[in-house]
């Protein structure tokens, strides 16, 4: 790899990554559920063909990639609105 | 009689400012973590790993209307239960004579270290370890090549609540379940939880809203805006701004706690009673 990742492997490989990241966490009982996601960057690059720093720099740019930009501004109204609901219960 | 250097150890945690210390066996952690993350792979011939747990706020802060109070008044961030930990690592070495080390963000995983030390057990909120008397707690972590005995894993599930099963059995719904559907799913079943997932990418935008994340992909944003007058919008406004503050002071993590806000484990964690009235002594 050189020192950026080429976007051809980028987009191959985003939604593959993602799915077998942390991004998503399965528990059977209170057992996290490792065999389709919450894998090490060096499981998903053996099941993957990659190595372990493409795959983590693959998982690091679509982690942020994912949502857009907005999910992070219209937050402050999610968690105002979780809280004065919690309060109006009351 | 003199201490043992395993009580020696969690006292000076605790004077150091953790509510809790407990202590686990690498041994343990390893039947759970995976090659790369566990406490050997960061210090060699690590053998336990001593877990400093510090509740997140002073319990005003879940008294608030304002959702946002509860992240300023979180006291227990990053550094400084690492300088809890740094401290001890360097007792260790000094008094005993093993190495020792503190495992930074992403080595290990804190929350494992923490369900060996005895500390607490996964909730159906995110898979975070709730502790029956502290509820939500933030946890720094020490290793050692030292042979401490350890705490063990508590015998007791601490989530989900009993009333959290009773409005299961009710409504289908628990309380952290009911706050953000977005992010939490799962089931009960005989009182104990069936199966939980965790959108950990969209909790991410409102745990983390100030964050590295934020401040790259906004960037990125701007960078992409054609229109100037937009772009100087985006980057000189208040959430920008608000950002770069954040990230400046390292004040990123653990920006909602919403789903726990209802959570009758936290309820009772931060629910004080006046020990002193007006006409009493000092
Ligand atoms: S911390 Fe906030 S966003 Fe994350 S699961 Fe809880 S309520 Fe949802
Ligand atoms: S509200 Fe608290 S006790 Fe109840 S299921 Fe959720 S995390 Fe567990």
């Amino acid at each position: 790899m050189g020192r950026y990742i080429s976007p051809e492997i980028y987009n191959k490989y985003k939604q593959q990554v993602l799915d077998m990241s942390l991004a998503v966490q399965n528990y059977v009982g209170i057992e996290q559920q490792r065999t389709e996601s919450c894998m090490t960057d060096a499981e998903m690059a053996a099941k993957l063909g990659l190595t372990a720093a493409e795959v983590r720099e693959i998982r690091t740019i679509a982690f942020n990639d994912l949502h857009h930009a907005d999910m992070w501004l219209n937050s402050d109204d999610e968690k105002r609105m979780k809280c004065q609901s919690y309060f109006k219960k009351r | 009689m003199s201490s043992s250097p395993e009580e020696k150890i969690k006292k000076l945690g605790k004077k150091l400012g953790a509510n809790l210390v407990g202590i686990a066996s690498v041994e343990d952690i390893n039947k759970y973590a995976p090659e790369g993350h566990r406490p050997d792979d960061v210090l060699m011939g690590a053998k336990s790993a001593i877990v400093f747990a510090g509740q997140l706020t002073p319990k005003g802060a879940w008294h608030s209307k304002g959702y946002q109070v509860h992240h300023m008044n979180r006291s227990f961030g990053i550094p400084y239960r690492n300088r809890i930990a740094f401290d001890v690592a360097l007792y260790i070495e000094e008094k005993y004579g093993y190495y020792a080390a503190v495992a930074s963000g992403g080595n290990i995983s804190a929350k494992l270290c923490a369900e060996m030390a005895g500390m607490g057990t996964r909730s159906m909120a995110a898979g975070i370890v709730l502790n029956k008397d502290w509820g939500l707690l933030n946890f720094g972590v020490a290793m050692t090549t030292m042979p401490l005995k350890p705490d063990g894993m508590v015998d007791e599930q601490v989530c989900p609540h009993p009333s959290c099963v009773k409005r299961w059995e009710k409504e289908g719904k628990t309380f952290c379940l009911d706050a953000c559907p977005e992010c939490l799913s799962g089931e009960l079943e005989d009182g104990k939880i069936k199966w939980m997932r965790y959108n950990r990418h969209v909790c991410a935008t409102r745990a983390q809203t100030r964050s590295i994340n934020s401040f790259q992909r906004t960037l990125l944003e701007a960078i992409n805006e054609p229109d100037l007058e937009k772009r100087k919008s985006i980057v000189l406004g208040t959430f920008f701004g608000s950002v770069v503050a954040t990230v400046s002071t390292a004040n990123t993590m653990g920006q909602c706690g919403e789903c726990l806000r209802g959570c009758p484990i936290t309820i009772k964690a931060r629910t004080l009673k006046p020990k002193w009235k007006p006409g009493d002594p000092g």
